[in-house]
This record gives structure tokens, sequence and C-alpha cells, in this order.
């Protein structure tokens, strides 16, 4: 009770809540913009949160990111363009309702709906993430090895590109977090005599190039949408009818997101496919579906924020993040002193509850920016790309510069962005490289550590049950991905074109 | 038609070659003496691992080469060409004009790239750059290039 009444201090002070406001509007304004992201939304603000409280920083990765993902439904209801791989699933039906005049029922679903799956998936995490807390005390550099090769497999397998790409991503993250000084013995490692290189790759300028950078050089040329003339008097009209009707499928969706947002690397992208599909599949009327039908928009959109506040788990827990928002958060509170793991929860309790307390925040806050949102679409639609390019760009050089106060920074930032660019027109994910970066100092002082305590022996990796068991799925998951691509190619070029790209959009 | 090497295979071809290097350069990294891990150990797991997969791309790139690809839009084109330059020059130029300055003419070229009006660019680009040159500076207090303006 004491570190609830510190964390509500922490979290309710001027600094905190206007923080959560601006990055809340922050992430609505570049999440409802057609092609800019979420992902992107956090990788700007980064830089900022550097020069921030611990608290404050992470709560405005925390609201950023929910906004946007949320107002990634915007330009999907009312231009048919999914602002997020996850409101892909349901875009045909918003879109649709959207035509038959009822775009604020759709967008009202979309937003009520999220704020309902967030706050359950925020329930799941209060309750869930200081249990797996209390289990993780026990775990040894062995588990937590394993653990983390788990995450960034399954991270790299379920990528869009298939087990060959994904695991080429990967292994280019982990190559990154090793130039630098060797943390065991201060040998300089891929340095090439470079100063500048001899403290390592700050993530903060990869990400930037990788996720803004590309982004700007792939879509910035391309034409906004044209403007819709919808009516939007009442962005939320007829939502809590719709969400009574179909309160199955909300209740459905939450469970669903929260318990599969857990696991990493399927966060609520996969996880919205899912639940719209089993919506289809369960529905009385399935032939509804795509053409502007409320059930599937009910289920996916809550299991979309169920998720994202579930992906949080292994994040906060383990300190393994599980998608690229949250290994961008997990450097974040790094930076900022507060190691992700269990010991967050145990050591300083107040941190922990302080990032629920924001979570719930972001989560109730959307409901009047997302009506704001709603109301002003038509104009955030109309802000002239030209000028947000120019803008980005300049956010993405004083970003980069102000890590090390140096142009080389920004040097690391061009060449992220060009190497994104080209990774991610031949389907190579970038998420993946990212929490290589990341996540590639713990699997290697993990593993360092666990060879010396093996005496070299690898059979040592499998001496301890837990860590076992996680070793033992690690390889099972890799070996199966193994066969079915073997099989795959074997069966002909057809049948080998990645299995992921059947779930995307 | 039929490739005779497709872009995944070229890909795999410059991965496999990477992770050659990296494996090479790790095994140069000797362990202290005592000790039955070095700085070289994890670094020649992940280039031999990258070189495998490098070859495993080429071979998956080779073997798919006959599928009719969707028509991606061209990897290389002149906005995205602009963007890296103007921000190559703006790297090179930013230490001697300034950000202000660099910042200005950068912002200029970009929206003029992106297919926006020499009358919008030149009101807004230095708007846009000393706002963000204020936030930072006064707000989080990065001490920007200031170059030829002192």
């Amino acid at each position: 009770m004491e570190a609830f009444a510190l964390a509500a201090g922490l979290v309710f002070n001027v600094e905190t809540l206007v923080t959560i406001f601006l990055a809340a509007v922050f992430g609505l304004f570049v999440g409802a913009i057609p092609g800019l992201t979420a992902t992107m939304a956090t990788a700007l603000l980064v830089p900022i949160t550097f020069y921030m409280a611990p608290i404050p920083a992470i709560a405005a990765i925390i609201s950023c990111t929910a906004m946007a993902i949320t107002a990634g439904d915007l330009p999907g209801t009312l231009l048919r363009i999914p602002g997020t791989p996850a409101s892909a699933a349901y875009v045909e039906d918003s879109y649709r309702l959207a035509q038959k005049g009822q775009a604020g029922l759709a967008i009202g679903i979309g937003v009520v709906g999220s704020v309902l799956g967030g706050l359950f998936g925020f329930l799941f995490l209060l309750f869930t993430a200081p249990m797996l807390a209390k289990a993780a005390l026990g775990f040894s550099s062995f588990e937590y090895f394993w653990l983390a090769v788990l995450g960034l497999s399954c991270a790299a397998l379920i990528s869009s590109g298939g087990l060959v790409k994904g695991a080429l991503a990967l292994l280019l993250g982990l190559f990154i977090a090793q130039v630098g000084m060797d943390p065991l013995t201060a040998t300089p490692r891929f340095t090439f005599g470079n100063v500048e290189l001899m403290g390592g790759i700050s993530f903060i300028p990869i990400m930037i190039g990788m996720f803004a950078v590309s982004e700007v050089m792939r879509a910035g040329r391309r034409a906004m949408a044209e403007v819709p003339q919808i009516n939007l008097k009442n962005p939320f009209e007829g939502t809590m009818g719709a969400l009574w009707k179909y309160r199955k499928n909300q209740v459905r969706g939450s469970v669903i997101g929260s318990l599969l947002g857990a696991l990493p690397g399927v966060g609520g992208d996969l996880a919205a496919w899912i639940t719209y599909s089993l919506a289809k599949r369960t529905s009385k009327e399935p032939e509804k579906f795509g053409k502007g039908h409320p059930e599937g928009l009910v289920e996916a959109g809550a299991t979309n924020n169920a998720a994202l506040s579930a992906s949080w788990i292994p994040a906060m827990v383990f300190g393994i993040p599980g998608d690229a928002v949250t290994a961008i958060a997990v450097g974040v509170l790094v930076m900022k002193g507060l190691d992700p793991g269990p010991t967050l929860m145990t050591i300083h309790p107040e941190n922990f509850y302080a990032v629920m307390i924001v979570f719930a925040i972001a989560n109730i806050l959307m409901l009047p920016l997302g009506w704001v949102a709603a109301k002003s679409a038509r104009w955030i639609f109309e802000v002239p790309r030209a000028l947000l390019n120019a803008t980005i760009l300049l956010f993405c050089i004083v970003g980069s510069y102000s890590i090390n106060n140096s142009m080389f920074g920004v040097g690391l930032m061009l060449g992220a962005g060009v190497v994104a660019y080209i990774l991610e027109a031949r389907m190579i994910a970038i998420a993946p490289i990212i929490l290589g970066i990341v996540l590639g100092p713990l699997v290697e002082s993990n593993f360092t550590t666990s060879m010396m305590i093996a005496d070299g022996n690898l059979m040592g990796f499998f001496s301890r049950p837990v860590a076992a068991i996680f070793g033992i799925v690690t390889l099972l998951i890799w070996s199966l991905a193994t066969y079915r691509t073997i099989r795959g190619l074997m069966a002909g070029p057809e049948q080998a074109i990645p299995d992921a790209e059947e779930n995307s959009p | 038609m039929r490739q005779s090497i497709t872009p995944d295979s070229a890909l795999g071809v410059i991965f496999a070659l990477g992770g050659a290097a990296i494996f090479q350069q790790a095994l140069t990294m000797q362990a202290l003496p005592g000790m039955n891990v070095g700085p070289g150990l994890f670094p020649s797991i992940v280039g031999a691992g990258m070189a495998l997969m490098g070859v495993a791309l080429a071979i998956q790139g080779w073997i798919q080469r006959d599928i009719p690809e969707d028509d991606a839009p061209p990897l290389v084109t002149w906005f995205a060409v602009g963007v890296v330059v103007a921000l190559g020059v703006t790297i090179l130029a930013m230490p001697y004009l300034g950000f202000l300055i660099a910042g200005t003419i950068f912002s200029v070229v970009i929206i003029l790239l992106s297919g926006g009006k020499w009358l919008s660019a030149l009101i807004f680009s230095p708007i846009a750059t000393a706002g963000i040159y204020y936030l930072f500076m006064s707000g989080f207090r990065v001490s920007l290039p200031r170059g030829i303006l002192g």
C-alpha cells in the first residue's frame, strides 16, 4: 500500500501529467496520419525522453503508443488506409460502415473498444506480473539466457519474411549490439580504431533511422489520400448499443488479446487477425463480415489494445521485450536506470505501480482525445506531406545528434535508414533487428556467465529444470520452423513463400 | 523471364560474406589466460549464424527465382536518393554552417523534393528549424552546432 501511495505521488504531479497529455496528443497526430506508424511516433519521442525523469519518460512512451495505435483506426475508417497492421484486420468493416454513413459508430467502437480492451489488459498485467516476478527471482543466468533466446526466436520466426529473413534480421541486431568494448575483458570489438565506436552503438539513432528515415524515404512522396466528405457530428454515435450487443465479443477479444499479447513476438498485430477470424467463424451472420458489420470490429478492436498492455508483461517481468515498441521502452527503462526485470517489482515496486497507473490514465485519456481526433480528422489529413517530411527529418537529425552531441549519431541514423529501406523492400523485418540490439548485451552476458559456470560444457545449459524446458522449447521451435521451410522448398518454389504472409493484410 | 541472380540471392551473398568476415575477426580475439570464454566467442557464433543464414537466403532466392513478384514500387527512386544525399550533405555541412542555416536549407530541399511549393518551403523552413532549435537548446539544453553564426 505504501508503494502504491509512492507510485501515485510519482504520477500525479504536473510534470508527469502534462507529459502524458502531450505525448498522447503527439501519438494521436502521428497515428492518425496515413503512412505514419505508432513505432515511428515512439522512435521520434525517445530522444526527448532522454531529458526527462524516469517516470515521465516511460509515461510518454506508454501514452504515445497507446494513442497512436488507437488513432490508427481513423485513416482506416475514413480513408481505407489502416494505420497499423492490427487495424488492417478490420479495415474493410470499419470503412464500409463509414460509407453507410456510420463513421461515428465505426470510430466509436474502435476507440471505446480499445479503452475497454486496454483496461482489461492493464488489469491482467497488474495481477500477473508480480506473480511471474516472484517466480523469476529464482532464475539464474541459464534461465535468462534461454528466455531471451526464446523471445528473440519468436520475434524472428513470426516476422513477415519467414525463418531465414527473420533470423538474418535478428543476427544483424545481435552483431550491432557487439560493437564496442567487450564487457568482460574491455577488448575493442569491430571498432576499427574509431573512438566513437568504442562506447558501442546507441540504439536510439539506429531506431530513428530504421523506423523514421526509412519510412519517409519509402512513403514520403506518396500523395495524401482524398479527404473524406463524411459527416462526423457525433463521433461515438450508437457505440454503447453496439458494444452491449456484442459484449461477448468484447470480453473474448480482451481475454485472447491479453493472453496472446503476453507471448513474445506475437503482439497485437497477429492477435487482432486471429480474433477477427474467430469472430467470423462463431458469428450467426458471418456473411456480413467485410461488408460493414460491427461484430468483428468490436472483437478485434478490443484485442488490439488488450494485447498492447499485455505485451508489457515479458518486458516488465523479465526485461525481455516482445516487439519493437516494448523493445524501445525497455531501452528507455535501462537508460533511466529502472532496470526492467523481477527486481523492478520487488526492490522498487513504486516504479512498477507508477507504470501501471500511467497505463490506466493513458487508456482513459483515449476517450476524450479519441473524440477530438475523430472530429478533427479532416484537418489532420490535410496537413501537407511535404512540410511533415521536413519536420520529421529535422527531428530525426536533432534527436540522433543529441544522444552524444555529435554528428556521428546522425551518420549512424542515415546508415541505419538506408539499410532498413533496402531490407524492408526485400521483406526483412526491422523489429527483430531492434530486439537484437536491445537484448544483445543481456543474451551475451548471460551466455558468457553460463559458459563460465558450466566450465564450457554446453549440456550445463540444460542442467536446471526450468532452463531445460525453455531450452527444449526454443530448440523445438527452431527445428519445426526449419523443417517447414525445407519441406516447403522441396515441395516446389510456390510452396516456399513464407507462411507468415497468410496472416498479413 | 528467368533471372540469373535474384535480389534475395544477392542479399544472401552479402550477408554470407559479412558473416564470414565477422567470424574471421572474432577468431582473432583471444581469451584471457585461464578463462574458458573470450570476447570473440559470442561474435563468432553470430558471425557463423549470419554466414549460414546468408547462404540459406541465397539458395532460397535461387529456388524461388521463377516465382513472379508482386508489383512492388521500385527500390531506387529519385525521392529516396534525394533524401539520402540531402542528409549526407547536411551531416558534412552542419558543423561549418550550424544547425540554423544547414537545417533551413535541408528543410527547403526536402519540401521541394516532396512536391511542396517554393513559397511554403521558404516560409515554413526557417520557422520550423528555429522552433526545433530553441526547443532543444532551451528546453533540453542540447548544444546544437552554431557554425558560422558563432
